[in-house]
C-alpha cells in the first residue's frame, strides 16, 4: 500500500529530522561521569557479594573460636553440624544463581527478557522455599551448636533447651518467612507479571 | 590533560555518532526532560559497560539498539511513567524557540509533538519496533535487535503501519494505542 509507506516515510523524516539536544556537559566531563558511574556500579555490585561472604565467614569463625575453646568432642561436633548445615544453605543459593543463565548487554530485547524472567523466576522459588533451605538448616545446625556447646544436664533440662531454642527460632523464623514472602508477593510476582508481558509484546504473536 | 586510551575514543566517537539517536530513542521512551536524562545517562553507562566485550559479530547500529532498548525496556522508567501517568507528555523541542517561529515551522513542531505521544502510547513491544522503524533501520537489522525473524519484523510492521495511520488521523485526545 504505497500510501501507508508514503507516510511511514514521512513520519520517518519527521522524527529523524527533529532537533538533537546538544549536550550540556563537555566530552571529558562526561565520560569521567560515565566511568565514576561504572566504577560505582562494581563497587556495589563486590560489596552485596562480600557482605554475604564477609557474614558467613564471621559467623563461622565465631562459632569455631567458642567451640575450639571448649574442652571435649562435644563442641566440635556441635560446630561440624553447624557447618554441614551453613554449606548447604550456601551451596544452594550459589546453585540458584548460577541457574540464572547471564547474558550481556547487548543479547537481543528478547533473550535479554527471557533471562531477566528467568532470574526472577529463580529468586521467587528461593523465597518461596526459603523455610527448606535457609531458616531450617540454620536452626537446625545453631541449635545442635548451642546445645552442644553447653550440654544441658538431665532430660528435663534438655527437653526445656530445646523447646525454648524452638520457640526462639520458630517465632524469628516465622518472622523472616513472612517478610519473605511479602516480597515475594509486593514485588517479585508483579514484576514477573510485567515482565511476562513485556516478553509477549516483544514477540507479539511469533509462534 | 591526559590522552584518550583507544576504548575512550571509540566510546567517545560511537557517542558522538548517535547523539541524535540515543536522543530520540530517549524521547520515546522517557516522560519529561529529567527522566530523559537519566535514561540518557543510563545508556551511556551500559555502552560503556559494554563496549569492552563488543566484538563486531553483529554491526555497531544492531549492538547499539541492543543495548539501548534493553536499558529503556527493563530500567525503572515504567514505574516513573505509572507514577505520572496523569502528567503530560513533555514536548519535544529540547527548548521553546525563542523568536515566533513561521507557521509551516509551528504546524511540523505540532506534527512531531503529535508523533511523539502516539509512539509513546504505543506498549514496548510495538514501541521499540517503531522507534527502530522511524530511524529507518531494515527488517532484518530490526529482526537481529529484538530477537524475532524478519518476516514476523514485516508482519507486524505492516500493522503498526495501519496503527500509526489511525492514530496519527485522530484527534489528540483520542491518542489510546
Amino acid at each position: 500500500m504505497p500510501d501507508r509507506d508514503d507516510q511511514l516515510a514521512e513520519l520517518g523524516r519527521l522524527w529523524r529530522d527533529q532537533p538533537t539536544r546538544s549536550p550540556n556537559v563537555e566530552e571529558d566531563q562526561m565520560l569521567t561521569q560515565v566511568k565514576q558511574d561504572a566504577r560505582s556500579f562494581d563497587r556495589t555490585t563486590l560489596w552485596r557479594d562480600a557482605r554475604e561472604t564477609i557474614a558467613a565467614i564471621a559467623v563461622l569463625a565465631f562459632m569455631g573460636w567458642r567451640s575450639w575453646s571448649e574442652a571435649g568432642w562435644l563442641p566440635k561436633a556441635g560446630f561440624a553440624v553447624a557447618t554441614i548445615c551453613m554449606l548447604f544453605t550456601i551451596t544452594h543459593m550459589l546453585r540458584a544463581r548460577r541457574l540464572h543463565g547471564r547474558v550481556g548487554d547487548d543479547a537481543s530485547l528478547v533473550d535479554r527478557l527471557q533471562a531477566e524472567l528467568h532470574k526472577l523466576e529463580v529468586q521467587a522459588e528461593l523465597l518461596a522455599s526459603v523455610m527448606s533451605w535457609y531458616l531450617l538448616p540454620i536452626a537446625v545446625g545453631t541449635t545442635a551448636w548451642m546445645l552442644a556447646l553447653d550440654p544441658p544436664r538431665g532430660t528435663g533440662k534438655l527437653a526445656v533447651s530445646l523447646m525454648g531454642l524452638t520457640v526462639v527460632f520458630g517465632f524469628t523464623g516465622w518472622v523472616v518467612w513472612k517478610l519473605n514472602q511479602y516480597v515475594l508477593r509486593a514485588e517479585l510476582r508483579p514484576r514477573i507479571e510485567e515482565l511476562q508481558g513485556l516478553l509477549e509484546q516483544a514477540r507479539a504473536g511469533q509462534a | 590533560m591526559k590522552p584518550k586510551t583507544p576504548l575512550e575514543t571509540r566510546y567517545l566517537g560511537l557517542i558522538d555518532k548517535n547523539r541524535g539517536r540515543i536522543d530520540r530513542l530517549c524521547r520515546a521512551w522517557a516522560r519529561t526532560s529529567a527522566d530523559r536524562d537519566d535514561l540518557r545517562s543510563e545508556i551511556q553507562l551500559q555502552l560503556w559497560r559494554a563496549l569492552p566485550s563488543f566484538e563486531g559479530r553483529s554491526s555497531e547500529d544492531t549492538w547499539l539498539y541492543r543495548v539501548a532498548l534493553n536499558v529503556a525496556m527493563l530500567s525503572g522508567r515504567r514505574e516513573q511513567g505509572r507514577r505520572r501517568r496523569n502528567e503530560t507528555w513533555e514536548r519535544t523541542a529540547a527548548a521553546p524557540p525563542p523568536e515566533p517561529s513561521p507557521p509551516e515551522s509551528l504546524e511540523r513542531q505540532e506534527r512531531l509533538d503529535q508523533l511523539t505521544e502516539v509512539v509513546a502510547a504505543l506498549d514496548p513491544g510495538d514501541r521499540a519496533l517503531v522507534t527502530m522503524v522511524l530511524e529507518g533501520l531494515p527488517h532484518a537489522q530490526i529482526a537481529e535487535v529484538v530477537g524475532i525473524t524478519a518476516n514476523h519484523v514485516g508482519v507486524r510492521v505492516h500493522r503498526l503501519k495501519q496503527k500509526l495511520a489511525r492514530l496519527m488521523a485522530a484527534p489528540k485526545e483520542g491518542i489510546h494505542a
